[in-house]
């Protein structure tokens, strides 16, 4: 009887396979690229925004709180908190401004970062960016 | 063991365990948090816990199978490995990074360490799982490439298996796929999809690629 599998087909499967889904693949992330302009809020991308989002990397806020539903799970997510602040900047800037330096007994706690007034705007900007990306109503809750 | 090259694994495994220790105690930590939620605040706060917890675990599971990968070469391709040298500067590399940056992590705040680290050159950090100063990345790039030339060239100067073949086209894409971590851009959507580049296609992509050649070994 002839081999069903042999070790070459194997290998064409193995390396036809891999480049089929590769390319498959460069051609969703060329899609997507097409999809972004029309959801991705890139008009309100300001300097701002762009020096917000560098200052919530440089404290590494994702590592208690969820960005758009991806980061950690210690503290409320964050995308939709211009929403749910009613979209008041100043209310943010108090709750970040206010947090007490020794934490709050008992309680999960944020720590006290010290802004100048300059770089509790360019957050609170960055926070209102990221609401209003088209994310197809991610988080479904207005709690996050 | 049949080659001597091999025992360089010792080192990684002996490390790995190291690691896996801390990610473990880090762990607690966390959970303690989680339930009290004033735990070792604000000295050891969630997020810097968490950090240690998974770049731990990131730089064990590496460590864990570029051992094995040490290891098990040497048998599938019938060779020594071609430096077991490297092999062993490119420990001490890695180890040595990856203390200093716990020891960043856990001596100064994120902020400073950005600072001190010359983050604004090149904003690298504070995204989940991406938190190392990018001189650790650059590191990690440099161990990941001197890894894959000296498993490469052993594989390509033996004999060659389906086991190597696979394991090599899965450490290329380790090596490639990181290369994506040092895309930050402002927009907000396209680094968050190209986040997932280096964290998912890593995992999900790269390392069980990886991971599945060496069982295919045993
Ligand atoms: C150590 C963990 C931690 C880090 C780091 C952290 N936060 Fe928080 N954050 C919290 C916790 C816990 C709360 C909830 C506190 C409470 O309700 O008393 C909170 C709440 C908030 C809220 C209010 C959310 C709401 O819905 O009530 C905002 C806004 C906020 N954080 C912004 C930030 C920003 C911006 C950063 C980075 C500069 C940051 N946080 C970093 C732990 C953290």
């Amino acid at each position: 009887m002839q081999e069903v599998f042999t070790k070459s087909m194997a290998r064409n499967i193995y390396y036809g396979g891999s480049a089929f889904f590769l390319l498959l693949f460069l051609a969703l992330t060329f899609d997507t690229h097409q999809a972004w302009p029309a959801r991705d809020n890139h008009q309100n991308l300001t300097e701002q925004v762009a020096a917000g989002k560098r200052l919530w990397e440089r404290n590494n806020c994702i590592g208690c709180h969820t960005l758009l539903g991806e980061g950690a799970y210690f503290a409320p997510e964050l995308g939709n908190v211009y929403k749910r602040f009613g979209e008041n900047k100043e209310a943010i800037k108090g709750f970040i401004k206010s947090r007490p330096v020794e934490g709050i007994p008992g309680r999960r706690s944020m720590p006290q970062f010290n802004f100048t007034e300059a770089e509790l705007d360019e957050i609170v900007e960055f926070l209102k960016y990221t609401s209003e990306i088209n994310t197809e109503n991610w988080p479904p809750n207005i709690q996050g | 063991m049949q080659y001597q090259s091999q025992s360089v694994a010792k080192l990684y495994f002996t490390a790995a365990i190291g690691l896996f220790v801390v990610q473990v105690l880090f762990g607690l930590v966390m959970g303690l948090q989680y339930v009290m939620g004033d735990f070792l605040f604000p000295e050891i706060p969630f997020n810097v816990a968490r950090m240690v917890h998974t770049n731990s675990l990131i730089v064990w599971l590496l460590m864990g199978f570029m051992g094995a990968a040490y290891y098990l070469v040497p048998e599938e391709s019938q060779r020594e490995l071609y430096s077991p040298k490297l092999a062993v500067l490119m420990f001490w590399v890695f180890l040595v990074a990856a203390a200093l940056t716990v020891v960043g992590y856990l001596s100064v705040p994120y902020a400073t360490l950005a600072q001190i680290t010359g983050n604004d050159l090149l904003p690298t950090m504070g995204r989940e799982f991406l938190e190392q100063p990018t001189i650790t990345k650059i590191g990690i790039v440099v161990v990941a490439l001197a890894f894959l030339y000296n498993i490469g060239m052993t594989v390509l100067t033996g004999r060659k298996t389906v086991v190597t073949i696979v394991l090599l086209t899965g450490l290329v894409g380790l090596a490639v796929f990181f290369l994506f971590s040092f895309y930050n851009p402002d927009n907000l959507v396209k680094d968050k999809y190209y986040w997932w580049w280096v964290v998912h296609l890593w995992v999900e992509g790269v390392w069980e690629l990886i991971l599945a050649s060496y069982t295919h070994q045993l």
